[in-house]
């Protein structure tokens, strides 16, 4: 058994990394209500643009040509934008999205013969494809809480430039979503070219009936909303990604605390019994000694 | 009822105005355009200038760099991609960027050019804005 210094020291560690793991939870509970401030301000841009497409389509703007929307008839080269974090210590919030990706991409190359490239946003996704030596065609850090829509915009416009130039012939977002306020899954969703999502028409037929003047025509309009409406898509996948990941760090820093105060306890009760067991051994030595003498 | 118009300007990271006014004007692609009530149905896309709001006898003002508005049943949406109210404007820190990027050498390509030509544009419109009483 181990001696009760020995405990002491062991219990002294274990103690300390509870105040750490205890620390980062609050911390990263703090960024994930920053975070869903953040989101929630932002729905209401994304939901009102989403209306304006629906009553533009409306109008028959469905069948323009927007470079944006037209699919490409054999797409070769695709690009994966991979959103992880910078940082680990976040339960399995990275290698979901990695594994995720990789799937993904093993899917596309192998049965369908395609050329696959990573954008990789976030030091550990970008870690993980230098372990495994596959180059990206990118990597930059996730700029986590100081991500602006500015940012956002830019790298919309890469991306979209990416596209229209035929550089690639599709892009996809590798990232986490949110689904309900306590539940993320990786996701890979369609960025370019756009897929008309229907599911919002058919709700608010009844507001259809409203005639719009558009201002310039609505084929203009079409064309410049739908960048904007990419980079909200973008905006919003980053800004969840963060948030899950915030999420994934404050389950994985509770869980830590929790195993911490097991294992104080644990401990403090072999410490107890370690104590107890020199206490009667020198009693018993006392005694024995006594016995001798008698 | 008064006729006022519900009116709310969105940027996509934050909403920086709500509330009923009067009259509204914005910076339209082409031109201003203004809107009182009873205005029919229309959206139309932004441009780089600024946006009036007057409710009574107070005016707000604000910057607005692209996006999109829309009027419908007298509520006013503003989709602004950029946009700042003027009290969070310092018009001697616009100054100082005008005079900076003004200070710059002219740079070679067209492109450069037209961008920072771009640049300066805004800064001016939003000097302005800035600087109104």
């Amino acid at each position: 058994m181990a001696t009760q210094r020995e405990i002491l020291k062991r219990i002294k560690s274990v103690k300390n990394t509870q105040k750490i793991t205890k620390t980062m939870e609050m911390v990263s509970t703090a960024k994930m209500k920053k975070m869903q401030d953040r989101i929630i301000m932002s729905k209401p841009y994304g939901e009102k643009l989403e209306t304006i497409i629906d009553h533009l389509r409306q109008t028959g703007v469905e069948d323009v040509y927007d470079p944006l929307m037209q699919e490409r008839p054999d797409p070769n080269r695709i690009l994966i934008l991979m959103i992880t974090g910078n940082r680990g210590l976040c339960g399995g919030f990275n290698t979901r999205v990695i594994d995720n990706t990789i799937n993904f991409k093993k899917k596309l190359t192998i049965e369908e013969g395609k050329e696959v490239l990573i954008y990789s946003m976030g030091k550990k996704g970008t870690n993980y494809f230098r372990f495994i030596k596959e180059p990206v065609y990118k990597s930059v850090l996730n700029p986590e809480d100081k991500f602006k829509f500015d940012d956002a915009s830019r790298l919309g416009d890469e991306l979209i430039n990416l596209f229209v130039t035929g550089e690639v012939d599709e892009v996809y977002v590798s990232y986490t979503k949110i689904m309900t306020r306590s539940t993320q899954k990786a996701t890979i969703t369609r960025l370019l070219p756009l897929k008309p999502e229907s599911v919002a028409i058919q709700e608010s037929v009844e507001e259809f009936h409203v005639e719009y003047i558009f201002e310039p025509n609505p084929y203009k309009i079409f064309s410049s909303l739908l960048p904007l409406y990419i980079k909200m898509k973008l905006y919003l996948a980053v800004l969840e990604s963060g948030f899950s990941e915030n999420f994934a760090r404050r389950v994985a820093m509770k869980n830590a605390t929790d195993a911490a105060k097991e294992m104080v306890r644990d401990l403090t009760i072999t410490y107890n019994r370690a104590r107890q067991a020199k206490i009667t051994k020198e009693i018993s030595e006392i005694v024995g000694g006594a016995a001798a003498l008698e | 009822m008064a006729m006022k118009l519900n009116c709310s300007v969105l940027t996509p990271e934050r909403q920086i105005y709500e509330g009923q006014v009067d009259f509204a004007v914005v910076q339209a692609y082409d031109g201003e355009m203004g809107f009182l009530y009873n205005h029919a149905p229309l959206i139309s896309e932004l441009g780089t200038g600024e946006i009036r709001l007057r409710s009574g006898d107070s005016t707000e003002y604000f910057y607005v760099d692209g996006g999109f508005v829309e009027i419908k049943n007298n509520s006013l949406i503003i989709l602004a991609q950029e946009a700042v109210s003027k009290q969070d404007m310092r018009p001697e820190e616009i100054e100082s960027k005008i005079k900076e990027i003004a200070a710059l050498p002219k740079p070679e390509t067209f492109t450069d050019r037209l961008s920072i030509d771009i640049e300066l544009k805004k800064l001016k419109a939003r000097l302005k804005i800035a600087k109104k009483q």
